[in-house]
């Protein structure tokens, strides 16, 4: 598994790979969108609007980006990482 | 653009996969909503009541029209809409808060009798359009189809740029040219309905984490924050108790008209009427920037019901920023004040992304169908599940237009047997598309359909309502005269592509499937 998990290299996108290429796009695109309606100077209005019009834009982008990882652990690797930096970012700022 | 070999498999592989999974709901929205575009005129058409005589150059006497709505509604004083006649609506209708439509005719300033209609053809294609006619579930499946259309629509610029240089001298299939050209033409208008289809259908739903964001965790609800800056409330006067004469209404139209020259008038509200502080709101759209004016952000003006006084004047530019991007946002999917140039080009539009999205489908079942030749049937019947998903709505549709006129108006439960007569004719077709196996008969069988249920749907229409073409055509009965036309030359290129069917070199092509 362990094996499996750090050096699978196929043409066919696995189903592990797919599953949390689509649930880790989903969570990064709003997780995003998120920083950006915390840190977006303005009202109600500017901060939440551009976040509800381009988050299926930022979700494609998380999903291609995650989608060009190598093996599954390279995916994971990428959404924990990215997570743990904005939730730090929502969090901490 | 290079990127990795690996890669490169993964992006068309998931573009491959998930459109399979999502064209076919995103296509049967954008056929519905195609028909949509004319819901106006098709409204005007299912209503036998708003088959009357329009007299060119005449002016509705506001006063007696809106008086007599009002009556009907038992004379209310506050949440009142008017909505003007306009040239895709002849009728002038009023509401009070969420109640049934009242409409008047404006040349006899009349209530029309609207018991037995519910403009159900408009709404059902509406309802399909938006949700697949199962509300709430279906809106949401559709904002989450309209997220993967934006996958798709960036995953295939994506693979377009990798692609470019590498295939300027391979020769590529039929089906992967056309998707390709097509869809790259059309990227503006596949990513502005994509994107108000997210936006409509799930991401205003799902706004809470922005809202927490934003708030700093103090709010969750995205109306109670974001609506009152963006639509603020306009002419709400609290009740003084202390009863007034109001101004003629037609008196105030001509003032609130003379001190906003470019204002376009679509709809009068009335708030408080009949008190000391009453108010009347006239709003529309501005001539200069239909964009920017759009149902989000009308331009308004109110004026003292009592006095006649200008209270407020809202143009455009003192607007919120939002609100001016939201009516650019929603003025493209709606197009709701445009006349019918606009909306045929967005047919032609909708038509060709329909194509574009078969032939998607038809890439990747050309290259299984190869692959696999007589032991893929399961690729076989999912091409005869795709034709009778994507050709068979057409009969299915015009079908439920030849019922409408067919059963009576008072027939009990008329909604439910148009509805099983729609789903039942298409099931059969996917029925018919399985037993037939030959594409070119089964497009044959559909096109007769299409024409005789499109040609029986204009007679019964005009047998029903008593009114026949040239009576439509000499009383300017501008929207029924074009919607029987329209459907009639419809049946007639129906009717004539399936007898000619096997004479059109290019459906040798799909043969095959």
């Amino acid at each position: 598994m362990y094996k499996k998990l750090m050096s699978e290299q196929k043409s066919k996108i696995g189903f592990a790979h797919g599953i949390l290429t689509i649930l880790g796009s989903i969570v990064l695109g709003y997780m995003v969108m998120m920083v950006f309606s915390k840190f977006i100077p303005g009202d109600y209005a500017v901060k939440i609007m551009p976040s509800v019009i381009l988050t299926p834009i930022t979700i494609s982008i998380c999903a291609i980006w995650l989608l060009f990882s190598k093996t599954t652990f390279a995916c994971i690797m990428k959404t924990s990482i990215a997570i743990i930096i904005l939730l730090t970012i929502l969090k901490v700022f | 653009m290079s990127v990795d070999n690996l890669y490169l498999k993964y992006l068309i592989r998931s573009h491959t996969l998930l459109g399979i999974f999502v064209v076919f709901i995103f296509y049967i929205s954008t056929y519905f909503g195609t028909i949509t575009l004319f819901k106006p005129y098709l409204k005007n058409w299912e209503s036998p009541s708003h088959h009357f005589k329009v007299v060119e150059n005449t002016e509705p006497d506001l006063d007696k029209a809106i008086r007599a709505g009002l009556k009907e509604l038992n004379n209310p004083n506050d949440r009142v809409q008017i909505t003007l006649p306009s040239f895709n609506e002849k009728t002038l209708s009023i509401k009070f808060g969420f109640s049934e439509k009242i409409y008047i005719d404006p040349y006899t300033n009349k209530v029309i009798d609207t018991k037995n209609e519910n403009s159900f053809i408009s709404n059902f294609f509406n309802q399909m359009h938006i949700s697949l006619d199962t509300p709430p579930i279906g809106q949401i499946l559709m904002g989450i189809v309209s997220i993967s259309i934006v996958f798709l629509t960036i995953s295939g610029i994506y693979l377009w740029l990798i692609n470019r240089p590498k295939r300027s001298n391979k020769k590529v299939g039929f089906w992967f040219r056309w998707h390709k050209d097509l869809s790259l033409l059309l990227l503006p208008y596949i990513l502005v309905f994509s994107l108000t289809g997210a936006v409509l259908g799930v991401m205003i739903l799902s706004a809470t984490p922005f809202v927490y964001s934003a708030s700093q965790g103090e709010e969750t609800h995205i109306s109670k924050v974001v609506r009152p800056i963006i639509y603020p409330r306009q002419g709400y006067a609290k009740k003084s108790g202390v009863p007034a004469s109001m101004q003629k209404f037609s008196i105030l139209y001509d003032k609130a008209q003379k001190n906003y020259p470019n204002l376009n008038i679509t709809n009068i509200s009335l708030n408080s009427w009949n008190d000391k502080n009453a108010r009347i709101v006239f709003s529309g759209y501005l001539d200069e920037n239909k964009i920017l004016s759009s149902r989000a952000n009308r331009a308004t003006i109110v004026l003292s019901g009592a006095s006649g006084e200008i209270l407020e004047k809202k143009g455009i530019e003192d607007t919120h920023i939002i609100s001016q991007v939201m009516s650019g946002f929603y003025f493209f999917h709606f197009i709701s004040d445009e006349g019918i140039i606009v909306r045929l080009i967005y047919l032609i539009l909708g038509l060709v992304f329909g194509l574009s999205m078969i032939f998607g489908i038809y890439i990747w079942l050309e290259k299984k169908i190869q692959r696999y030749g007589e032991d893929g049937s399961f690729y076989k019947y999912l091409s005869q599940f795709s034709t009778a998903l994507t050709i068979g709505v057409i009969p299915a549709s015009a079908f439920i237009l030849f019922i409408y006129w067919l059963l009576p108006f008072n027939y009990i439960d008329k909604e439910t047997w148009l509805k099983g007569g729609f789903y039942a004719l298409w099931c059969f077709t996917l029925f018919y598309s399985v037993y037939k196996n030959d594409m070119l008969s089964i497009l044959k069988l559909f096109a007769k359909l299409s024409g005789i249920f499109l040609l029986l749907a204009v007679i019964l229409h005009q047998l029903r309502t008593n009114v026949f073409l040239w009576d439509s055509f000499q009383k300017n009965m501008d929207a029924i005269f074009w919607v029987d036309t329209s459907l009639l030359l419809l049946a007639i290129a129906s009717l004539l592509f399936a007898k000619n069917i096997e004479r059109i070199k290019f459906l040798q092509k799909i043969r095959g499937f």
